[in-house]
């Protein structure tokens, strides 16, 4: 077994491992940290294949942004493992079967195919920044910019639902 | 790259299926949201792969993009967490069953 197999074997146990902690987890800051982890993951993975500058946006947005709002909004609304956590009382084992059932198919399949892999030109004259930013900033510039809208939406939705409006003071049920 | 994107695929679809195991299997909101994230991830990882295996920028570029949706889709969906919370006093989906029909 040559030393890349061992690498992926290794991160993808770490990977699968940590989604399942995320997936089982009791309290939710702890699912917060598995998420992470996963993350990181990911984009040890990422970087593996060749994707550096994937690799660093996975760790700064989602590592370093939005599991950082995870943990705020846990923090903020003060949920403790004693409340809401774990799974529904009764699981409904038919789905998890058939979800397992639907994975082994899948990956059976892919495993026993034998595509080879193709020889990747991704990083051959330039850095794979070089090549994504000018691509990014060529065919991809009208949707670049619509991404930039779409979190300026993003941004005023959210502060317009997260605010406390006048008729919600009651805390009906 | 001596592993086949195959591996890669396989491992893809198992983090989609726990995501999606604990969208459906969680009780608190940020659980279920945490798993959508878990989804959109495998989703990326099979994009990175394909982008690998095919010699082709276009799926890193995907990835860009999904995770700026990811992102906006975090975002929205923790404010409406919080407004709920304010509303009724607990992210359970076990008392947040209004649209349970």
């Amino acid at each position: 077994m040559e030393l890349a197999s061992i690498v992926f074997c290794l991160l993808s146990i770490l990977a699968v491992g940590s989604a399942l902690m995320v997936v089982l987890g009791k309290n939710p800051v702890g699912c917060a940290i598995s998420l992470v982890g996963h993350l990181f993951f990911l984009a040890a993975i990422y970087a593996f294949l060749g994707a550096d500058f994937t690799a660093a946006i996975q760790i700064i947005v989602y590592a370093g942004a939005i599991v950082v709002l995870f943990v705020f909004v846990i923090m903020l609304l003060n949920v403790g493992p004693n409340v809401q956590g774990g799974l529904k009382a009764h699981p409904g084992e038919l789905g998890v079967l058939l979800a397992a059932i639907v994975t082994f198919l899948i990956v059976a399949f892919n495993l026993v195919q034998d595509t080879p892999a193709v020889p990747a030109q991704v990083n051959s004259e330039a850095g794979n920044t070089v090549l994504m930013a000018r691509a990014l900033f060529s065919n991809y510039l009208w949707p670049f910019e619509l991404a930039s809208l779409l979190i300026l939406l993003a941004t005023v939705a959210s502060i317009i639902i997260a605010k406390k409006s006048k008729h919600s003071e009651d805390p009906g049920r | 790259m001596s592993v086949p994107p195959d591996y890669f695929y396989s491992l893809a679809v198992i983090i989609f299926m726990l995501g999606l195991l604990g969208v459906l299997y969680r009780r608190n909101l940020i659980n279920m949201l945490m798993s959508i994230e878990l989804m959109l991830n495998a989703v990326n990882l099979i994009f990175v792969a394909a982008s690998k295996a095919h010699g082709n920028l276009d799926g890193q570029i995907m990835v860009l993009f999904v995770i700026t949706v990811a992102a906006c889709e975090a975002a929205v969906g923790l404010a409406m967490v919080i407004a709920l919370f304010r509303r009724y006093g607990t992210v359970s989906t076990d008392i947040l069953r209004a649209l349970r029909g």
